[in-house]
């Protein structure tokens, strides 16, 4: 695996990004943060699926979505978005980005599982089925709060997962594929949880066999399988011992024990199985880390980013960038990966050495910005006198006091880039860390420090003032004649951070070995 | 011309004399004022001014291009810096130059001694030139700089020149 993230096939086409419950709701915000540096699909679809519209992944990545779309109108506005934030993100449907499988119940007084089957019901002739599903489901799961999500228990999961099918915005989704030929589906959840495991077989299916609108004379075909993939989570965190034996509502936990049980017994499907996905990217970690607490759904299980929900994104896009599976016969081709030793670095990233560089230097832009133009959150008030003379305003013809005139859009990319920035030092501190940049404080840390070295930096020369980092921008910024105004900073911003990067943090020098 | 845009107020004055000329033998009187040779004279301060102006094209060059920086208030506090070098240079150089200078006596300026015989230059007008080059030091690094980041400045070879062409125009004010 070694993603092309250049390949017209991903620069130019629609990814439809299925995720999946609280850790396929992670895995959006790095794939966002690409998008962010540029390195994203030209139009990205999202969709989140989850019962527990309240849980801290969700949330997050709602939040994000909405500062990456700020970000990219401001400077869409003024022609800037073109380089980063190159990626459009559209809903589904009418601002419709999160679907929970449950909520066509929400008017129901009770959450409860056996109330929202309907369980009272099942009496006279249908008494049997109730009786089977007493069998099926134990008292205290029969019990649990459905808002709180399927915590760990696919099999209910799966029970509701299946109306997927009936939504308006699925129809629309299938409806895209077929004017949309270069468009790829790609679901990412986990097989050791409860809403990925039981959403990743329906989804999948249910975007290549089709559906049968209600009401519709006619199919809606499905999407060839070869442009449907996904990525599955094995237990890549654990959980600390709860507080309490029972959820709140005397419902179950998750528990961190039966996490490799669940996925051991969920892997074989997928390999057998016709589960829809013509490629599958199988994503684990030998050391699963333990997370902080052990919340049963909601804003507290706000567990911090890791370094494979990083993985599956990159795995998105190398999907796209491979068009796809088009050789793939009747079970899923499986795509593996390794980090060597414990802790993730530049050289363990999927991906060529274009894309390589191109990330690197991403990263190396969003700490420029954020050190030369922001200072606490907000854009320079002295920015005008800060940029005064500065070499690469002159062939984009801006004025320093113009790059002030462009406020908005340059705040709202600090917001977002503190985001990008947030999210690495989350990695960096995490056990094992994926040591990507070198401090998560911008301020106090030298430009030639930024970034994790690749290797030994092919040029000693000492990068201390964030101005040193022009240098590279002034290079970049002559030989570029065709960009004026914001468009041209943007542009400058990353063709000059890639060559700081590769110049000093070794990156892969332009037009290396793909 | 040249000499007033070599030395400002500060050109030697033709002829330049001294006095008293070199004693008599005894009973005899020297006389009260000789003429310096107004060739070693001119050579001395010619060698002077373009002594200054080398001085102060090195530190422009040394400011610009021993430099890994680009336009930032440490490299305006920088080009300050180099400018009260180059000023102060050009201060020393000429002095220097015209003390040391083989200078000498117009022959038959003095009866007394009526050879070329040497003679150094005198202390005031040695440093009046300083004083001179100490404005003409600041003004040559200012022209210099201005010259030199406007038409190399223009390209990215010229190194530093070219990563720090705002200085001191537009930039001149480290903040």
């Amino acid at each position: 695996m070694s993603a092309d993230l250049h390949s017209s096939s991903v620069t130019e086409a629609t990814l439809n990004f299925l995720a999946l419950g609280g850790s396929g709701a992670r895995a959006l915000e790095p794939l966002l943060h690409m998008c962010a540096l540029g390195l994203g699909p030209g139009r990205l679809r999202v969709i989140l699926i989850d019962p527990d519209q309240s849980n801290a992944g969700v949330t997050r990545a709602r939040e994000t979505i909405d500062a990456y779309r700020r970000a990219r109108e401001a400077l869409a506005a003024r022609g800037a978005a073109d380089s980063f934030f190159r990626t459009e993100v559209l809903d589904p449907v009418r601002e419709q980005t999160v679907w929970s499988p449950i909520q066509d119940e929400q008017f129901m007084p009770s959450a409860r599982f056996d109330a929202r089957v309907d369980r009272n019901s099942m009496t006279g002739s249908a008494a049997p089925l109730g009786r089977l599903f007493d069998t099926l489901f134990a008292r205290r799961i029969r019990d649990m709060d459905l808002d709180m999500g399927f915590r760990g228990v696919p099999s209910i999961g799966t029970v509701f997962m299946h109306r997927l099918r009936d939504e308006r915005f699925f129809e629309q989704l299938l409806t895209y594929a077929h004017s949309e030929g270069d468009s790829r589906y790609f679901a990412v959840g986990s097989v050791f949880g409860g809403t990925g495991a039981s959403a990743l077989p329906v989804v999948g299916r249910s975007l290549v066999e089709g559906i049968q609108p209600e009401g519709r004379a006619a199919d809606i075909e499905g999407v060839d399988r070869s442009r449907v993939g996904a990525a599955i989570f094995l237990p890549y965190f654990t959980l600390p011992s709860a507080d309490a034996t029972h959820a709140p509502d005397g419902g179950v936990r998750p528990e961190a024990a039966l996490f490799a049980q669940n996925a051991a017994a969920a892997l074989p499907m997928y390999m057998h199985d016709p589960v829809g996905y013509s490629s599958i990217y199988v994503l684990g970690d030998a050391q699963p880390r333990e997370q902080e607490r052990n919340a049963v759904g909601g804003a507290a299980q706000d567990n911090r980013p890791h370094y494979v929900e990083f993985f599956a994104a990159l795995a998105a896009l190398d999907f796209m960038g491979r068009g796809g599976e088009p050789e793939s016969g009747d079970r899923p081709a499986f795509h593996v990966t390794a980090v060597k030793g414990t802790n993730v670095t530049w050289d363990d990233l999927p991906l060529d050495a274009a894309s390589l560089r191109s990330l690197m230097g991403g990263v190396t832009a969003v700490y420029t910005f954020l050190r030369a133009f922001q200072n606490g959150g907000r854009i320079r008030h002295d920015l005008d006198s800060a940029l005064k003379g500065v070499t690469w305003l002159d062939p984009i013809d801006l004025r320093s006091g113009a790059v002030k005139e462009h406020g908005e859009a340059m705040q709202r990319t600090a917001d977002y880039f503190h985001r990008v920035w947030d999210w690495l030092a989350a990695l960096r501190a995490s056990t094992p860390s994926a040591q990507f940049i070198r401090s998560a404080n911008v301020e106090r840390t030298p430009v030639g420090e930024a970034l994790e070295f690749r290797q030994s930096p092919p040029e000693k020369r000492r990068l201390d003032d964030v101005h040193d980092a022009f240098r590279y921008w002034n290079e970049e910024s002559h030989r570029m004649r065709d960009r004026r105004g914001l468009p041209g900073l943007m542009e400058v911003m990353r063709r000059g951070s890639e060559l700081l990067a590769e110049k000093h943090f070794g990156a892969p020098e332009p037009g290396g070995a793909r | 011309m040249l000499d007033w845009l070599l030395h400002l107020w500060a050109a030697p004055p033709d002829p330049l004399e001294f006095s008293p000329c070199p004693p008599a033998p005894p009973g005899g009187q020297a006389d009260p004022i000789g003429n310096f040779d107004p060739e070693t004279v001119s050579a001395a301060f010619t060698t002077a001014g373009v002594a200054s102006a080398v001085a102060v094209l090195l530190v422009v060059l040394l400011c610009y291009l021993a430099t890994s920086k680009t336009l930032s208030p440490g490299f305006v506090k920088r080009w300050w810096l180099f400018g009260g070098l180059a000023s102060l240079l050009a201060a020393i150089v000429p002095a220097a130059v015209l003390r040391l200078w083989p200078t000498r006596a117009a022959a038959e300026s003095c009866t007394t001694l009526p050879t070329a015989f040497p003679l150094d230059l005198p202390w005031d007008i040695i440093i009046e030139r300083a004083v001179a080059g100490l404005i003409w030091g600041a003004f040559a690094y200012v022209i210099l700089s201005l010259l030199l980041t406007k038409t190399l400045g223009r390209f990215p070879a010229a190194g530093g020149l070219f990563h720090n062409r705002g200085c001191p125009h537009p930039r001149f004010r480290p903040s």
